[in-house]
């Protein structure tokens, strides 16, 4: 399967991250934070996020998925993901990621605001569902809250609950 | 003297294009390139279309609800084209932040659609599948596009097919967008090139030693510079097109590209500043190459993370286009008991789908037993017995079929369900 790959803009400059750069001189770089090319090159130990499973054996999607990365991605510079375009689609598509890169009204042309409170108002849920230890990081929604105030909480939240 | 590659379509402004657009004259297959917002994927024009005046531009683009950038400015977020979440086509016409607007639901989700918009002195229109949907005034400042795909920093996330733009009533950019995935250049058929850069060289590869005049090398391995009878090649860009016969194959280095050209076929590539490189150990024959300018303003368009598996093979159908072959089954599908989804035997694949994309299922079916298919998250009934032919909008990623029997009422029997084929499928909007 072609992969792509995610990397940490400080991750350390391996043979492999310069080929990377050297192949995709402008990767996607969507929260200022982490490189996403569009092939992988080998490399030790990467995780490959479509090979995700469970302790009962089930491939991580959904919600799952994307509280999984961010706990990694929020807290190790090191780490190097591989993941197919229709994972990293959904990724993308995921409410955490949407108020982490803060980039609403660029992007949805003054629906931004609509898109943040239903994007906050969906983690909440997934959090009281799924997540109740996140619960006590994630304020409730305001309309005064920025979309910067928006990224620092999602990132507080998971490094907050990023052990287990 | 002036070379065409294609004929430019001398129209008057205000006027229909003189010709249909390229996917409905070319051959019946031709590649689509999904283009993910996810990894920034955009092509961009060597130098930008600069346009003042009477100007239109059209694409061909497959809308699966997600925001879809046509074209656009790199370095700001103006002069673009767009097709909202809401269905609606959002046009900047110059560089200016003044945005027009169709209603909401003006180009249907997943469907391939024809969107156009045109400005002539201050009236603008926009047109989706031939039905006009704005006709207003729209600013008359400079345009200057620079991307496809792309506006800022924001990328688009669907089919682009084609795009075309005129200026003043004269074809300047013609990108069927149909080059495949080895390509990392997109040609502009609308390029009116510059004379042959020196003279066009018919070089003579045996068994790996390239013959003209002198012997250059006979190594096998590496490669060899046959750019002999240009001498430098200019900084500038230039088309290069290549063309081979005799037998075997041979592996070409040119701007930035590596192919592999089988004896008989031929490649165009676009370089600069570098020489063309050759090396081949089973091919014997003739190489012809030519090398022609590429006007600044008739540019070319470079690729941009777009990985090989999001460019694919696509063949046209009365109702659309149909991708290349995801999963086939010729018969003996096991069945199940009644309304519990199992996995239909021998689909263990693990191959990730196109969330928001259709998927064309079809087959035959053996009984007239009431059947559900289960794709990516959705389930579509088959309900008569002989063939079948059903969409399915995959909601989710994983890419495992399932069917089950709908009803208790009937008994599940086995091989009923055979020759099961499960395709992309982009739907012509009607």
């Amino acid at each position: 399967m072609n992969y792509c790959s995610i990397y940490h803009i400080n991750a350390p400059l391996t043979e492999e991250l310069e080929a990377l750069l050297a192949r995709h001189p402008t990767p996607a770089n969507h929260d200022g934070m982490h490189y996403v090319f569009a092939s992988a090159v080998d490399t030790e130990n990467p995780i490959i996020i479509d090979e995700l499973v469970d302790s009962e054996g089930e491939l991580l999607t959904g919600d799952a998925l994307a509280w999984y990365m961010a706990k990694i991605l929020a807290t190790d510079e090191s780490a190097v993901f591989w993941a197919s375009v229709p994972r990293l689609e959904q990724l993308h598509n995921h409410a955490a990621w949407r108020i982490w890169r803060a980039k609403y009204d660029h992007e949805l042309e003054g629906e931004g605001r609509k898109q943040f409170k239903s994007d906050w108002l969906y983690v909440e849920q997934m959090i009281a569902a799924a997540m109740p230890e996140a619960a006590a990081s994630w304020p409730a929604y305001s309309d005064s809250m920025t979309y910067q105030q928006g990224r620092a909480i999602v990132l507080s939240a998971i490094q907050a609950n990023a052990a287990g | 003297m002036v070379d065409i590659i294609n004929n430019p379509r001398q129209v008057m402004p205000g006027s229909e294009l003189a010709i249909n657009p390229p996917f409905a004259k070319r051959a019946l297959s031709r590649w689509f390139t999904a283009y993910s917002s996810a990894l920034n994927g955009y092509d961009e024009f060597s130098t930008p279309f600069v346009l003042t005046g009477d100007y239109r531009v059209r694409a061909l683009v497959y809308f699966d609800g997600s925001q879809t950038v046509l074209y656009g400015n790199s370095a700001f977020p103006s002069s673009r084209c767009q097709v909202l979440s809401d269905g609606s086509v959002n046009w900047r016409a110059d560089n200016f932040f003044v945005s027009v607007d169709s209603p909401a639901a003006t180009v249907p989700t997943n469907r391939l659609s024809i969107i156009e918009v045109g400005r002539v002195g201050s009236a603008g229109t926009i047109t989706v599948n031939d039905a006009t949907v704005f006709s207003g005034a729209v600013p008359t400042g400079l345009c200057e596009i620079d991307v496809i795909a792309r506006q800022g920093g924001t990328y688009a996330n669907a089919e682009l097919a084609a795009l075309e733009i005129e200026k003043a009533g004269i074809m300047v950019g013609d990108f069927p967008l149909d080059e495949g995935p080895g390509s990392t250049i997109r040609i502009n058929r609308a390029a009116v090139l510059g004379s042959e850069f020196g003279d066009s060289v018919s070089l003579v590869l045996q068994n790996g030693t390239i013959r003209h005049g002198a012997v250059l090398s006979a190594s096998t391995v590496g490669f060899q510079d046959i750019a002999v009878g240009f001498g430098a090649l200019p900084a500038a860009p230039v088309l290069v097109n290549i063309s081979t016969t005799g037998s075997g194959s041979v592996v070409v280095e040119g701007g930035g590209l590596l192919s592999t050209i089988t004896a008989g076929d031929s490649v165009e590539l676009v370089s600069g500043g570098t020489d063309i490189l050759f090396k081949g150990t089973d091919f014997t024959g003739d190489i012809a190459m030519s090398l022609k300018e590429i006007p600044a303003a008739t540019p070319y368009a470079t690729r941009f993370n777009q990985p090989a598996s999001l460019t694919n093979l696509f063949t046209q159908v009365s109702d659309g286009w149909k991708g290349e072959e995801l999963w086939m089954f010729g018969d003996a599908i096991g069945f199940n008991e009644a309304s519990t989804f199992t996995a239909i035997i021998g689909t263990s694949f693990a191959l990730p789908l196109q969330i928001g994309s259709v998927y064309r299922a079809s087959g035959n079916k053996e009984t007239s037993n009431r059947v559900e298919l289960r794709l990516g998250g959705n389930q579509v009934p088959i309900i008569p017995n002989g063939e079948f032919s059903s969409d399915l909008t995959i909601s989710s990623a994983s890419g495992e079929a399932r069917y089950r029997s709908s009803s208790s009422v009937f008994v599940p029997v086995a091989g009923d369900l055979t020759d099961l084929s499960v395709k992309r499928f982009l739907e012509v909007a009607s």
